[in-house]
This record gives C-alpha cells, sequence and structure tokens, in this order.
C-alpha cells in the first residue's frame, strides 16, 4: 500500500507515461500566455492612444463647464466600488473560488467604506465544496475574513448555505 | 556527526512543514527548529500564490537549516492544509484515476492542467485525494531547492498523518476521530474499523471550541455508531477536550501536542518516516 500522498513533482515524473511531454506542454503554453499577452499590451497601447486622442480634442468653453465635468468623472471613477474593489473584480473573485458542482443563488454586496461586506447565497450537493469554497475565498488578497452564516440541508437534498465576505481596502 | 566531506552520502534527511505563522525545519534525531513568520509572508490559498518573496522565505528556510543541520539531504515538505484541496471518495465509488483526477479538479475551481493531485488508498478501497495547484506548489519547492535538498515528498500538515491512524483504528470497532486544532482551522479524520469514512478541514475563529465540539457531536447520529476514542492535538486541546466532556460521551479522550508548533512537528516527522 502506498505511504500516503505524494505531490511532489518527482513522483509524477516517474510514474506518469506522458511525463517527456511535460516540459514542451509547459513550454508551449507559456509561448501562448507571452503571445497573448503581446496582444493584449498593443491592443492596451492602441487604446491609450486613442484616449489621449480624446483628450488633446476635448475643448471646454469655461473654467465651470470644466469643474462640472471634473465632478462628474469624480462621480463615475467612485461609483461601483466597494471597500475600493469594483462589483466585477468581486463577481471575478467569486466565480474563480466556486466549485464546479456549487450554483451561486444570491449575491449582496454592502458598501460601507472604507470597507464593505458581500454576502453570498449559494447551493451545493455535497459539504466539502462549501469548505473549499470558504477556503478559496479566505485565501485571496480581496478578502480580511469569511464566516459561515447558515447551513442548511433542503428538502431536495441540497445544502444551501450563506456566506459573508469581509473585504480588505486595497 | 562526521563531517560530510567525509560521508557524503550520509547528508541527513530533512522536514519542512509551513504555515501562515510558522517555519518548522525537523531533521532525523534532533529537535525541531523554528522560526515565526513576518505577518503576511504566507497567505495559505488554494488559487493565488501563498509566498510574499520567496525570497525571503527561502532566506529564512536556509538560515534554519545551517543552524540545524549544516546541510540537507533528501527532503520532505508538509504544505499548509489551506493550500490544498482534499476530497474523500467513499469505498463504493470505484471511479478510475482519470475520473478521481477531474473530479477533484473540478472541486479545487481550478483547470486540471493546472493542477497536481495525488491519491492514496485506504484498507476498505477508500480514496484520499488532494490537488494543489502548480503555482502555489512551484514556490514551496523553490525554496526547498534553496537549502539545497533534494525533494523527496510533499504532502500536507493534517493528511501526512491519516495512513498511520487508519492502520492504528484497524481494530477498532467504534469510530476513531483524531481533531487538529490549527490557529485559525481544524480538521477532522473520522475512521471506523481502518476505513477513512469522513474528513473535514474547517476555518476557525482562533481560540474557539464550539465548532469543532459540536460538529463531533454529530458524528454518532450520521453515522449511527458511537465515538469510542477521540484523540485532540494543537491550540488549546486540553481546553477542546474538557469542553467535549461537558458536551457529550465520547468514549476515550486523549489530547496531543499543545500547540500548532507541535501539530506541525508531528506532521513533519510522520513524513519523514516515509523516507525510511
Amino acid at each position: 500500500m502506498k505511504q500516503g500522498i505524494n505531490l511532489g513533482l518527482e513522483r509524477v515524473e516517474r510514474n506518469h507515461p506522458l511525463a517527456r511531454l511535460v516540459w514542451p506542454t509547459l513550454f508551449l503554453v507559456t509561448l501562448l500566455h507571452g503571445f497573448r499577452a503581446l496582444r493584449t499590451g498593443e491592443e492596451l497601447a492602441a487604446l491609450r492612444e486613442e484616449v489621449s486622442g480624446v483628450e488633446e480634442g476635448l475643448e471646454t468653453e469655461s473654467p465651470a463647464m470644466d469643474d462640472a465635468i471634473l465632478q462628474r468623472l469624480r462621480q463615475i471613477s467612485a461609483s461601483g466600488l466597494a471597500a475600493g474593489h469594483s462589483a466585477t473584480a468581486i463577481l471575478a473573485l467569486i466565480d474563480s473560488s466556486l466549485p464546479s458542482d456549487m450554483s451561486l443563488v444570491a449575491l449582496t454586496i454592502h458598501p460601507m467604506p472604507p470597507s464593505a461586506d458581500v454576502v453570498i447565497d449559494a447551493r451545493a450537493q455535497v459539504a466539502e465544496d462549501v469548505t473549499s469554497f470558504q477556503r478559496n475565498l479566505a485565501g485571496s488578497p480581496l478578502v480580511s475574513s469569511t464566516s459561515l452564516l447558515e447551513e442548511r440541508r433542503a428538502a431536495d437534498g441540497f445544502l444551501s448555505v450563506r456566506l459573508r465576505l469581509e473585504l480588505r481596502a486595497p | 556527526m562526521m563531517p560530510a566531506i567525509v560521508w557524503p552520502w550520509r547528508r541527513p534527511r530533512i522536514g519542512f512543514a509551513f504555515s501562515d505563522q510558522w517555519l518548522v525545519v525537523a531533521s532525523d534525531g534532533s529537535p525541531p527548529a523554528f522560526s515565526e513568520l513576518p505577518p503576511g509572508l504566507l497567505k495559505p490559498s488554494p488559487l493565488a500564490p501563498n509566498v510574499q518573496s520567496v525570497a525571503e522565505l527561502a532566506r529564512l528556510t536556509c538560515q534554519l537549516v545551517e543552524d540545524l543541520v549544516g546541510r540537507a539531504g533528501m527532503a520532505v515538505v508538509a504544505l499548509p492544509d489551506l493550500a490544498v484541496t482534499t476530497a474523500l471518495f467513499a469505498a463504493g465509488s470505484k471511479l478510475k484515476h482519470r475520473e478521481l483526477r477531474t473530479a477533484i479538479a473540478s472541486r479545487s475551481a481550478s483547470p486540471e492542467l493546472e493542477t497536481r493531485s495525488d491519491f492514496w488508498r485506504g484498507f476498505r478501497h477508500e480514496v484520499l485525494g488532494a490537488a494543489v495547484r502548480n503555482v502555489v506548489v512551484r514556490q514551496y519547492e523553490q525554496i526547498v531547492e534553496a537549502t539545497g535538498a533534494r525533494l523527496r515528498w510533499v504532502d500536507t500538515c493534517s493528511l501526512a498523518r491519516i495512513p498511520g491512524w487508519a492502520q492504528e483504528s484497524k481494530s477498532e470497532e467504534t469510530m476513531v476521530v483524531h481533531a487538529q486544532l490549527y490557529r485559525a482551522h481544524y480538521s477532522l479524520a473520522v475512521f471506523r474499523s481502518g476505513e477513512l469514512i469522513d474528513l473535514r478541514f474547517k476555518l476557525r475563529p482562533p481560540g474557539t471550541f464550539d465548532g469543532v465540539v459540536g460538529e463531533i457531536s454529530r458524528l454518532p447520529g450520521l453515522y449511527g455508531a458511537p465515538v469510542g476514542s477521540l484523540t485532540l492535538s494543537g491550540e488549546g486541546a486540553s481546553a477542546c477536550a474538557e469542553r467535549a466532556r461537558e458536551t457529550f460521551d465520547f468514549g476515550r479522550i486523549s489530547t496531543g501536542e499543545e500547540d500548532e508548533r507541535g501539530l506541525i512537528s508531528g506532521s513533519v516527522r510522520a513524513l519523514l518516516r516515509r523516507l525510511t
């Protein structure tokens, strides 16, 4: 019988019949990532140029109008933020942390500057998925603490849970 | 010890363990060495890289190795529990290796190609699985490589002892429960006649026991058998045992190491035995 779990690379190289493909595959994946990063960089540079072109073309008629535009821009930049994190960043965190057998039911973001908290309602078949989900969230630099508010087995056999996250200001 | 220049093949076997608070280095025949990590240097996560500065942690690790044994030979590593995704597949599941890999990758919420996994089959054909993201485990491997050690075994703090406990509980008719209390989480491993029937990892606020005692007290109802033996070790094990006695009749209750450092050192010693 095996002595236990071994997550070392040596075991993978020795036991896996396709081990010789690991390094070429990693090389190709890295190359692909690099290529994609380059493409993204080029797109960003093009966008930046376009934005600076638009900025240069902007002409306002008076200092009062400048102030009004500035005020409006500040409002836009401050909207949709919770503890300094955009709602999309919070959604991306939950998306990447949610085990595939678990489903999201509801999400509530309470912005309370300078911090914020998020309440997540979700359903899972097994309790381990809930633990994985909570553990994945707790490991994120966005999150300062997690707590399981509620966990109950519904009539259909699924586990309904409610989790609360406290977000850390960046 | 003989100088390594005379006996180059006698390099000591060495074990490393990491938590968000402690770095532990242990070797055969000498007491373990500890280093308290600066806050924020290591934050265990199964998804994101855990170590804020690999160079700094490697420096601390090399220093401990230098103080403890001079130079390292073969090495084992116990990763933090919270850096690894675990799963227990019941004895009747009969999943093949490929299916197990897919199942545990889906549970870890990371792509299968970016995940390293391994499985241990128990005495009743139950399967314990663990998966870790390459970007996560690579950081720890770099730190161990910086000490000059040859890495032979990578496991986690809590899982390292499970095969040994399964062996010990083979002759027990009642349920045997091992609870490991870390500062901010705990693990529960439940055995019946040598079979690992339940494994749980839960986060806990430091210094609280209600969650773990409540969870253990529900086990007899869940599995239809009394808890014959309960072993608690780690942060506040004695206080937790006292609370358990007040709450429920658990049969035998024993306590092990009394803090997180002792708990982690015990796991490293269990891993070191695998090299013999």
